[in-house]
């Protein structure tokens, strides 16, 4: 590879579909966090020098052009380069050009931010390579568990393999189901709590619905709380309080043409688009409550860049470590790395699932075009 | 150039069968006569503890390493290399990291891993290179170990310094310069089974890498076998008891064989030298005399393989397939009947030549480089002298001569002129 100190370049790639919000505020924040990085203050005009690096990088989502811009900066730095998945991971075409990227740069680790479906695929993609998936977006448990039938079943077998070097920075589904069913109970005044289930072929919906199942199953042992299933809207309308777990598309196509809607409305994360909601203490004829994770994609994606900054940084220093440290597993370093003081409090790793931050609800409302 | 050995062997070519052991394919070196009498002429009480300690002493001093304590002695390499990957299994946390290999390796080296290794294992397919029309150079290797750096991040990389088969030399140096950008912990593993005694190998170099294993009984020309390993963090290898064969500890001291270790010792002082110079001086002399061969073969009856300035004492030729049985006489038989085998749904292998690599499972037998190629390999080392370079090449194109004088269709299909009759009628 060129580079004008003659020393690969280190790189940790961001993968998905760069039309979506959660991906774009990814790459934002690790831009911003890589500028600081790659312009030191002892380099002059910097505040010049930064905006321009920051103007050539964000918008840009072509890995080559990324990769040319940064290479003056390689020295000590991991090169955070974009490649899109385009929304669909399980494509020849993604599956060339992440092979082509591992073959011609260095990535030492992946920040996944796409979706769970897609996050399954470029697992299945990477097959039996121990490179380290970071992944910030993507809400399914299944995602980083074993389960017996993919112990048998060839076609699943590397996207379980790869489970043991990927870290899931996001909390899994439990954790949200929870908040979202104890905001719905708190809610009901008739003991009862619609979940909308569309029946969406994707991991994240029926992972999610299955476990709020689950949740109410268990209240209802010791309460009267009920849950009651449904796939036709207008149920949904008449109800007081109801549950809906799936994407924003899909809220856009079921949920807001409808003309009556429920008192109180929960949307999981899946609606979350810092575009389109806003906090609200407004008490309007819908009340929507909305799930997302404590910490926001944006501030995952600069610690999960920041982790393997500091790793690798380490890693450099391989003279100084015994061999048995040095065949600690790159994951490993990574997962230790983010429970570190520098991370605050927000990752604690019980396998590879973050336990930490967890789910919080807030009233919101549509922003204002 | 003339070496000066202390005892010299003598080839016959009216004895054919004396040749196979003269240059043998898998160059375990003739044993000098002094080396042979002193083994004989020993006191009935050598000390064992003494024996080993000596060797350690004696073969740090050889490789010019500061420590000699991070030596450790094993019944032969492939016990060498089992321990080190037994080792690096301990070590690993859940005993699981990723291997990468090259095809060209000994095939015992892949049983080895077969069994010992728990975790991915990445084959890297060298052999298309090496033996491409034309051969290969090192920018085309270190482009292939590049992309399976990239792809694989190993925890442990294993490879030959010099491949047995081809005789080519890698560049380790250059290797581990990747490694170190690409990779900076992973764990470099070299084997130089065909490196130390035929080539110079800098202390420096021993230094960079992170376990050197190589033969007491192939070019250094002790008593078979001893295997050595050189590790520069050798806290965690424990040699002061490698439980095989060789223990520092007398009453665990295991099968190991006091007059190999005697014999070593001696053997050894035929490459000593303190500046390096002799070393030097066997690595140009063997190279000469490859090149001497390779200049003699008729180029009609035999195909050499072309591996530009990285010759050493090594030359791989491939007789045209009307010799048959008769160069066997001459040259150890083929490799034709080795194989690599790999089982498990963790074993994949990556093409060296593949733009856009391709990560081939792989679960079972893989296509060992000498696989229909015809293999012949001849070693030259310190003790042969330029006649008997001479006479060697004469008798193989004197016998490849009288073969096609018969035009006795073997099983590769008959002459080198008949093939080419039947080309020209096919056209």
């Amino acid at each position: 590879m060129p580079s004008p100190h003659n020393i690969e370049p280190a790189v940790v790639l961001l993968v998905g579909d760069f039309q979506d919000a959660f991906t774009v505020e990814a790459w934002k924040a690790i831009v911003e966090e890589v500028v600081n990085e790659a312009v030191r203050p002892a380099s002059g005009s910097i505040a010049e020098r930064r905006m321009r690096l920051k103007e050539q990088l964000l918008g840009c989502y072509e890995t080559e052009p990324v990769f040319n811009c940064l290479t003056a900066f390689s020295e000590n730095l991991v090169l955070p380069l974009p490649l899109p998945d385009g929304g669909v991971a399980s494509s020849p075409h993604f599956l060339s050009a992440l092979l082509r990227t591992l073959a011609n740069y260095n990535v030492v680790a992946i920040i996944s931010s796409g979706t769970a479906t897609n996050t399954t695929h470029l697992f299945r993609h990477l097959g039996p390579l121990p490179i380290p998936v970071l992944v910030v977006v993507a809400t399914v448990s299944d995602l980083l568990r074993i389960h017996p039938s993919e112990r048998t079943n060839p076609t699943d077998r590397h996207a379980t393999l790869r489970r043991s070097n990927a870290l899931r920075l996001i909390p899994n589904n439990e954790r949200q189901a929870v908040a979202i069913a104890l905001q719905a109970m708190s809610l009901s005044l008739t003991h009862s709590v619609t979940l909308f289930d569309a029946s969406a072929p994707d991991y994240y919906v029926t992972d999610l619905i299955r476990v709020l199942r689950d949740q109410f199953a268990e209240a209802s042992q010791s309460s009267r709380m009920q849950l009651r299933v449904t796939n036709d809207s207008s149920e949904l309308a008449k109800t007081d309080v109801g549950v809906f777990v799936g994407y924003l598309s899909q809220y856009d196509n079921v949920i807001a043409p409808l003309k009556q809607r429920p008192k109180h409305l929960v949307l999981s994360d899946g609606c979350y688009d810092p575009l389109r909601w806003t906090p609200t203490t407004d008490d309007i004829a819908t009340n929507i409550w909305l799930a997302q994770p404590r910490h926001r994609v944006q501030t995952l994606a600069v610690d999960a860049y920041a982790a393997v900054l500091q790793v690798w940084r380490e890693s450099l220093r391989h003279e100084q470590h015994p061999v048995d440290e040095r065949l600690e597993s790159a994951t490993t370093l990574l997962r230790l790395a983010l429970e570190g003081v520098e991370f605050g409090d927000r990752y604690s790793f019980s396998a590879r699932e973050n336990t930490s931050g967890g789910y919080r609800i807030d009233l919101v409302q549509e922003r204002s075009k | 150039m003339t070496i000066k050995s202390i005892a010299r062997h003598t080839f016959s070519s009216n004895e054919p069968n004396n040749a196979s052991k003269y240059f043998d394919t898998a160059s375990i070196g003739m044993q000098s006569e002094t080396t042979t009498a002193f083994v004989n002429d020993r006191g009935a009480n050598v000390a064992w503890t003494r024996a080993v300690d000596t060797v350690r002493r004696k073969f740090g001093h050889f490789l010019r390493v500061e420590r000699e304590q991070n030596i450790g002695i094993y019944y032969n390499t492939t016990a060498a290399i089992q321990r080190v990957l037994v080792r690096l299994s301990r070590l690993l946390p859940h005993g699981i990291g990723t291997l990468l290999v090259t095809d060209i390796e000994y095939p015992g080296v892949f049983a080895a891993v077969e069994e010992l290794w728990r975790g991915p294992v990445a084959v890297l397919q060298l052999s298309k290179l090496i033996w491409q029309p034309g051969g290969t150079t090192d920018e085309l290797l270190l482009a292939a170990f590049g992309r399976a750096l990239r792809l694989v991040k190993p925890t442990v990389l294993y490879f030959s310094h010099i491949a047995r088969t081809s005789g080519y030399t890698l560049p380790v140096d250059a290797i581990v310069s990747l490694v170190r950008q690409i990779s900076p912990r992973t764990f470099v593993f070299v084997d130089g089974a065909q490196a130390v005694g035929n080539i110079t190998v800098p202390a420096k170099l021993l230094e960079q890498v992170d376990a050197y294993v190589t033969s007491g009984h192939k070019w250094l020309c002790g008593m078979t076998t001893l295997g050595l390993l050189y590790a520069r963090d050798a806290p965690v290898w424990g040699f002061d008891d490698p439980a095989q064969s060789y223990s520092l500890k007398t009453l665990s001291s295991g099968s190991g064989v006091i007059d190999v270790l005697l014999s070593f010792q001696k053997a050894l002082e035929d490459f000593g030298g303190k500046d390096g110079s002799r070393t030097l001086q066997i690595e140009l002399h063997n190279r000469g005399l490859a090149e001497r061969f390779v200049s003699l073969l008729d180029n009609d009856l035999f195909d050499v393989q072309g591996i530009g300035s990285r010759r050493n004492g090594i030359v791989a030729f491939q007789p045209q397939g009307y010799l048959g049985s008769k160069v066997a006489d001459y040259t150890f038989g083929t490799m034709e009947s080795e194989y690599l085998r790999l089982y498990g749904d963790k074993r994949f292998l990556i093409d060296a030549q593949d733009a856009i690599p391709v990560l081939r499972e792989l679960n079972g037998e893989i296509a060992a480089e000498t696989k229909g190629r015809n293999i012949r390999r001849a070693s030259f080392h310190y003790y042969h002298s330029e006649e008997d370079v001479k006479r060697f090449a004469d008798s193989l194109n004197l016998a490849a001569k009288a073969a096609q004088r018969k035009s006795v269709p073997d099983d590769r299909g008959g002459s080198k002129a008949a093939h080419k009759r039947s080309v020209a009628r096919a056209q």
